[in-house]
């Protein structure tokens, strides 16, 4: 079988999520300064090309069995100063993403507020217990993954039974709700795209060192969208660290890199950079780490499609990244394949 | 492999007094001041700490660090997120060059950060004066 966990949906026109709102925060989104505000193109200045152009979605999945559609409008909330709105917001794209997106072969993510656990969790519980979402996406805030900030989302996480997705939004590195990228503000979004592989292994880091896979071990995490060629080096770098530190985090009970290898994985996008130079063969030939390994098209953003895997990884190895999706799939019957 | 809770108190428990070789007097140990000897042909550090006497091997077994130019101190046991636990004054050795702990009495490792281990060798006190044997302990002793 085929799992794509990484496709992306959009609303085609925020006016579509009014009807998901309560009536009076309806009144508040529809003024055409907020619904400008929060335009797609107004988060990629420099881009001139996006000026104008309406939002888009990956079309049916054909050579996948099942999808997960992470909805990428709905990850910008990690920018928003209002955090209240943004919840609002999440809740109507959620809301959205169940009636319009969800069927047999492909699930929606519940995207989740990094500023607002405590509503994340409702949030979480009450969607999942509605079915048809395959996952948590959960966007970059300021604060690490790491946090007990976050314990109500990993607990709900855990109850239901849902896999929790990371990727970016794009305003990373930007606005300062969002996670900040190390070194200063980049001024274009193709800037701080290159980067977003230093946010995945910041939160991978947190996760392992602030105790996060002890106090939720039944919690998945999957990367999405930063690549994967780094995660051999991070996993070499935590471990070093850990055995010299370990007196400093006794709540870390084993090799970082035990947890990583079993409760974490990373999409294959952009599979080209772990084939150039060999990295495949050398670092991801074996196990532990082809297992880490999912097939993440990304589409409809320059994608790569399974045919593409084929091509680069050869039939064996995309054979088994395009079906390493199943270790994410929930707990439960979400994402049907 | 030792886990921090699972420092052994044993002490030395060969009792094989032909083998053993005086290398100090008690009274030349400053408390956790490491010091240099050798037994049998074997280097090894000597330390007096609050939990005893103690003789370890004299390189780390992760990259050769000088384990008599290490530290003694306690550790940290298994704990839940910012609940340190201390424990084990004096039965752990650090090393200078990567801080890996070693249980003085066992020469493991502590947290099992590493396979390798330190030489551990029996010593005694008799009539004030510190004996080591050149035999090491084995693993698990």
């Amino acid at each position: 079988m085929i799992f794509d966990w990484d496709r992306h949906a959009a609303v085609p026109d925020y006016h579509d999520l009014l009807p998901y709102m309560n009536p009076s925060w309806a009144r508040h989104f529809e003024r055409s300064e907020f619904l400008g505000s929060i335009a797609e193109s107004s988060n990629h200045i420099r881009l001139s090309g996006q000026w104008g152009l309406p939002p888009v979605s990956a079309g049916p999945a054909a050579e996948a069995d099942a999808s997960l559609l992470v909805p990428h409008q709905g990850l910008t909330i990690n920018g928003w100063a209002d955090q209240v709105a943004a919840t609002v917001f999440a809740g109507a794209v959620n809301s959205y993403a169940r009636e319009h997106w969800a069927t047999d072969r492909q699930s929606p993510a519940i995207v989740v507020s990094p500023h607002d656990p405590a509503w994340s969790a409702g949030e979480i519980r009450q969607r999942a217990g509605v079915g048809g979402f395959g996952a948590i996406a959960l966007p970059f805030g300021p604060v690490l993954f790491g946090s007990t900030h976050y314990d109500p989302v990993y607990d709900a996480a855990s109850e239901v039974g849902l896999p929790i997705v990371a990727h970016y939004s794009g305003v990373e590195g930007r606005y300062s709700g969002a996670a900040p990228l190390s070194g200063g503000v980049h001024y274009s979004a193709f800037s701080r795209k290159v980067l977003m592989p230093q946010v995945a292994e910041s939160n991978i880091s947190s996760l392992a060192f602030e105790g996060a896979f002890e106090r939720f071990p039944a919690v998945r995490f999957l990367f999405s969208g930063a690549g994967f060629t780094w995660l051999p080096s991070l996993l070499w770098r935590v471990d070093r660290e850990w055995r010299t530190f370990r007196h400093d985090v006794p709540w870390v009970k084993q090799p970082p890199s035990c947890y990583v290898l079993g409760r974490v994985w990373a999409t294959t996008w952009p599979v080209r950079e772990a084939t150039l130079s060999g990295d495949w063969q050398r670092l991801f030939g074996d196990e532990p780490f082809r297992s880490r390994v999912v097939f993440g098209s990304h589409d409809p953003f320059d994608g790569d499609s399974a045919a593409y895997l084929r091509e680069q990884l050869g039939g064996t190895d995309a054979g088994l990244v395009l079906g390493n999706g199943a270790q994410l799939l929930p707990l439960g019957q979400a994402v049907r394949g | 492999m030792t886990r921090p809770g699972d420092l052994g108190r044993s002490g030395a428990q060969v009792r094989e007094p032909d083998e053993f070789e005086r290398l100090f007097s008690l009274a030349e140990l400053e408390l956790n001041a490491i010091r240099r000897a050798t037994v049998g042909g074997h280097r090894v550090c000597v330390v007096r700490t609050v939990a005893g006497v103690f003789a370890f091997g004299a390189v780390c077994p992760h990259q050769g660090g000088a384990m008599c130019d290490g530290l003694i101190r306690g550790t940290m046991d298994p704990s839940p997120r910012n609940e340190y636990r201390f424990g084990h004054e004096g039965e752990v050795v650090v090393c200078p060059w990567h801080g890996y702990e070693f249980d003085v009495r066992t020469g493991e490792s502590v947290g099992g950060v590493i396979r390798g281990r330190l030489g551990a060798y029996p010593v005694e006190v008799r009539d004030g004066d510190v004996y080591c044997s050149p035999r090491r302990r084995a693993a698990n002793s």
